[in-house]
């Protein structure tokens, strides 16, 4: 039995909104992908795995690259394998070439991830892989905040500073992506075309080229997510398969196709999952139901408020 | 000009709702075109539009053949269209929403500057509201967003499906000047579908009647103001 | 309909190769073995079918209905001490009421929400099987007893090729009657079909009763065949499977289907160098020390090897998905057995005009 302590309660909340922020990162791009072209890809948890292998084998190959180099790389290589897909797969669905589109759409990306999946497995191995830490914390010592290489305490709250840089790194990677939906032509067009697919092509945006952009940009998006976690957690084929998970339970509990929502929705995981599996008394079974608690809300806003928090009504 | 000729249009391959149709928007003029309900006469804007792919027939825009273009491009040939329901983008605000009616030359910020400015001189109103989500903007003024969009790439010939469905009648009076304005100050080609059949007969140079997805009757407005008593009474 | 003789031809052929298989693999044992298992995969491959593709329910918890199914069998036959038998039919009944609730539940979700709902089901049995050592014994999993008292295959081929010809016959017989016609215009347009009067929620929800009792006693019977049931059976890549089965075969065909998982299990343990069983590929490292007491070598090559086999499998099936809707095998066979080919079939429907297939759909869900 823990002791439930306001301490333990703020620990778990930090660690619930540490990783929250990784999750709202992955479900963005999700939520991205589903507002363009209407599907949700059952692929995304692959593009996630992708991107941490790239980190890791980039760094073990160039040791001396800086590691948010590393992520970039990731960034641009799962870019360029969902600009491939969509193009291939997804493409025929926004032409109106194909019979029952909805069918289609989780089939092909069901396809997709079995097939990224087993990819992987054949060309990296089956067994686990693990980055290093992408770098050390400065070694600070005060009253409220004491740190160490790889740890950090802020009032007396112990987290790991690796998971710290992790969620750091996808808050910045967030804001990046909210500046480029709002301010930027390709982001008001990508919400153009989500808003209203036939205003936007009567004023001269193409929506297939847009289609094509949401979906690099989503896979994009989970492949960086994956990119800063490689340090934090070991790395299987299989990982994106809990992943895609979370971006699906974040999503719709956030109201598919909303960015503020996918955000919310994220943190909102991160700390109920925390705080669930923090106050089961069985450790045991806190840790085998963690992951339960999450698909629970997902079921729950489904059958109750499929619209989610902020879901627009499509 | 534009010329519809022998137009077939459908959602299926073997039914066509528009079973040859011949069109002629002239130049600076505005065109109407009615029918009872279900006649197709949003299709035929549609497939002029390219939504909707014609299963034979050809349209011509000066001359030149633009049927099988995507809809994306005609804005480059000097075609807008304005929907039936407004086609605004609801969650962006009344500035971005004009702002992307210039998405073809959005790298030439001087004209864009230049162009936004002229519409809030034509509408005011939406200089005053230009922060705001367009969603929340009455029926009215959403319309007039929609026009400012479409006039920032200064187009040459509009289709108009309908445009005062569905709003008061104040306002539809404003929005038949409008497209009065548009075309006697900055001579558009105006080509507009309608059921308000009396108030487009107002504003209308040439008239065209279709039943069951055929023409029925096309003549100057003129012509047309003695037929109607026969036909609609 | 008019057949030719072919089908008659194809249909007794196949039953008579079926029966005779025992007597032709006498001294291969392993491969009566596959057929087995290959026939326990068209059971769940042609009732997904049912399910998906006949009445347009795309659900993915297919896996975890017949697994369900198995555990119950397999724990009121430890605990309670109940015989096999009974096990299976309360373990069938069991699936039937857990596919009665998910069928009411999902009664207002649409296409992709109850695709996401049941995955997110899939995974919370997975879960709890995992966590709830006392009853399922968790990961090590669960011991089930013999149905029969053998030590040859022989006798649980012919039982479990009876179950999936008595499936088969049922679900033919269900979907030609006018169940069958309602589940079809239930897939076209379900707000039509309901106001032409079908009831629509009486038929969605029969469509996942039906489909899962069938997965539920296959899974049981299965399952005391091979006498050990463990939760990594339920990930997400054994559905992948069964869907690439049907897909594979046909998806609007319930022999299609099955002769989809005939030949894709096939072809897997054919290609496969080692044993290792396909679906389990995911959760290799889970099952290293196993197998590695079972004598297999487990080197990280020989994986990779064997993987590749399953791309090519990814890729067959998206191939498929892209360019024959209607499956590789289904047209086969429709090409065979049909003089006037008037089937109505995915190809004969016009598509939808361009960007406006996208907007509709946004507009249903």
């Amino acid at each position: 039995m823990v002791d439930i302590t306001g301490q333990y309660m703020l620990n778990l909340l930090l660690n619930g909104l540490l990783i929250g922020v990784i999750y709202a990162l992955m479900a963005l791009g999700l939520t991205l992908i589903f507002s363009v072209l209407g599907i949700v890809s059952f692929a995304h948890g692959e593009f996630y795995m992708i991107g941490g292998y790239v980190v890791y084998f980039v760094l073990q190959r160039f040791t001396n690259l800086h590691p948010y180099f590393a992520v970039l790389i990731a960034g641009l290589v799962t870019f360029v394998i969902g600009f491939i897909a969509e193009r291939l797969l997804l493409q025929p669905l926004a032409k109106g070439e194909i019979e029952r589109p909805a069918e289609y759409a989780i089939l092909i990306t069901f396809g997709l991830a079995f097939f990224l999946q087993f990819l992987m497995i054949a060309i990296v191995g089956p067994f686990p892989k693990k980055a290093a830490r992408f770098f050390d914390l400065p070694e600070i010592s005060t009253d409220i905040l004491v740190t160490t290489a790889t740890t950090l305490r802020i009032f007396e709250v112990p987290l790991s500073g690796n998971r710290l840089i992790a969620a750091v790194t996808a808050a910045i990677l967030i804001s990046a992506t909210i500046f480029f939906m709002a301010k930027t032509w390709l982001g008001r067009g990508l919400q153009a075309v989500s808003q209203d697919r036939q205003a936007a092509a009567v004023v001269g945006i193409n929506p297939l080229k847009m289609n094509t952009l949401a979906f690099s940009l989503g896979t994009m998006l989970a492949g960086m997510s994956g990119a800063v976690l490689v340090a934090v957690f070991s790395w299987v084929p299989w990982v994106g398969v809990p992943a895609s998970g979370k971006s699906f339970i974040v999503i719709v509990l956030g109201g598919m196709g909303s960015m503020p929502g996918a955000v919310l929705g994220g943190l909102i995981l991160g700390v109920v999952e925390s705080l669930g599996a923090g106050l089961i008394p069985d450790p045991g079974r806190a840790l085998a139901y963690k992951d339960a608690i999450g698909l629970l809300i997902f079921a729950l806003v489904l059958l109750i408020k499929p619209t989610g928090l902020f879901g627009r009504d499509l | 000009m534009l010329e519809v000729r022998d137009l077939y249009v459908g959602y299926y391959k073997d039914l066509n709702i528009l079973q040859g149709i011949d069109i002629k928007a002239e130049t600076g003029k505005l065109t109407t075109v009615l029918g009872a309900n279900g006649v197709g006469k949003s299709t035929l804007l549609k497939a002029i539009y390219g939504f909707l792919k014609p299963n034979a027939g050809e349209i011509y825009l000066d001359g030149q053949r633009v049927d099988g273009t995507p809809t994306f491009q005609l804005i480059n040939l000097g075609i807008s269209y304005i929907p039936q329901q407004t086609g605004i983008f609801r969650w962006l605000t009344v500035e971005e929403n004009i702002q992307l009616g210039g998405w073809t030359f959005r790298r030439d910020k001087k004209r864009l500057t230049q162009k936004i400015d002229e519409n809030y001189e034509r509408f005011p109103i939406l200089k005053e509201k230009r922060k705001q989500q367009a969603g929340e903007l009455s029926g009215g003024q959403q319309r007039m967003v929609e026009l400012s969009r479409t006039m920032m790439t200064d187009p040459t010939l509009i289709l108009v499906d309908e445009p005062t469905a569905g709003l008061a009648k104040l306002l539809s009076q404003e929005v038949y000047q409008m497209l009065v304005d548009l075309r006697d100050r900055d001579g558009l080609t105006i080509i507009l579908v309608d059921q308000e059949i009396r108030q487009a007969l107002k504003i209308a140079d040439y008239v065209y009647v279709l039943d069951l997805g055929r023409n029925k009757f096309d003549g100057p407005v003129e012509e047309f103001s003695d037929l109607e008593k026969a036909f609609w009474a | 309909m008019k057949r030719s003789p072919v089908i008659w031809v194809l249909i007794i052929g196949g039953i008579a190769i079926t029966l005779a298989l025992p007597l032709i693999l006498r001294d291969k044992q392993y491969w009566l073995f596959v057929a087995t298992q290959a026939y326990f995969w068209a059971i769940l491959a042609s009732s997904w079918a049912l399910l998906a593709g006949y009445a347009g329910q795309f659900s993915f918890a297919h896996i975890a209905l017949m697994a369900i199914a198995a555990y119950f069998s397999g724990i009121v036959g430890r605990d309670l001490g109940w015989s096999p038998l009974s096990g299976i039919i309360i373990g069938t009944l069991v699936a039937g009421l857990v596919g009665l609730i998910i069928g009411l539940l999902c009664l207002r979700l649409r296409k992709t929400y109850l695709a996401l709902f049941t995955i997110a089901f899939a995974e919370i049995v997975r879960l709890a099987i995992n966590a709830e050592l006392d009853f399922t014994g968790g990961p090590m999993g669960l011991y089930l007893e013999p149905l029969i008292q053998t030590t040859s295959y022989v006798p649980y081929y012919y039982l479990i090729l009876g179950l999936l010809l008595g499936s088969l016959a049922f679900m033919y017989a269900l979907a030609n009657s006018r169940f069958g016609l309602f589940f079809r215009s239930i897939r076209e347009d379900e707000e039509a079909a309901a106001a032409m009067g079908v009831n629509v929620v009486r038929y969605k929800i029969m469509a996942f009763v039906v489909t899962a009792m069938i997965a539920g006693l296959a899974g049981a019977v299965d399952h005391h065949f091979i006498g050990f049931i463990a939760p990594s059976e339920l990930i997400i890549g054994r559905m992948s499977l069964v869907i690439a089965m049907a897909v594979i075969g046909g998806i609007e065909s319930l022999i299609g289907a099955t002769l989809g998982a005939i030949f894709i299990h096939f072809s897997l343990e054919w290609l496969q160098q080692i044993p290792i069983p396909a679906a389990l590929m995911p959760r290799i490292v889970e099952f290293k020390p196993a197998l590695e007491n079972l004598g297999f070598a487990l080197t990280e090559r020989a994986i990779q090897t064997n993987a590749w086999r399953m791309v090519g499998f990814g890729i067959l099936l998206m191939v498929t998905l892209r360019f024959w809707q209607n499956g590789l095998i289904y047209p086969i066979i429709q090409r065979l057995t049909r003089q006037e080919a008037q089937a109505e079939t995915v190809a004969k429907r016009q598509p939808a005009p361009v960007e406006e297939t996208a907007a509709q759909e946004r507009s249903e869900e």
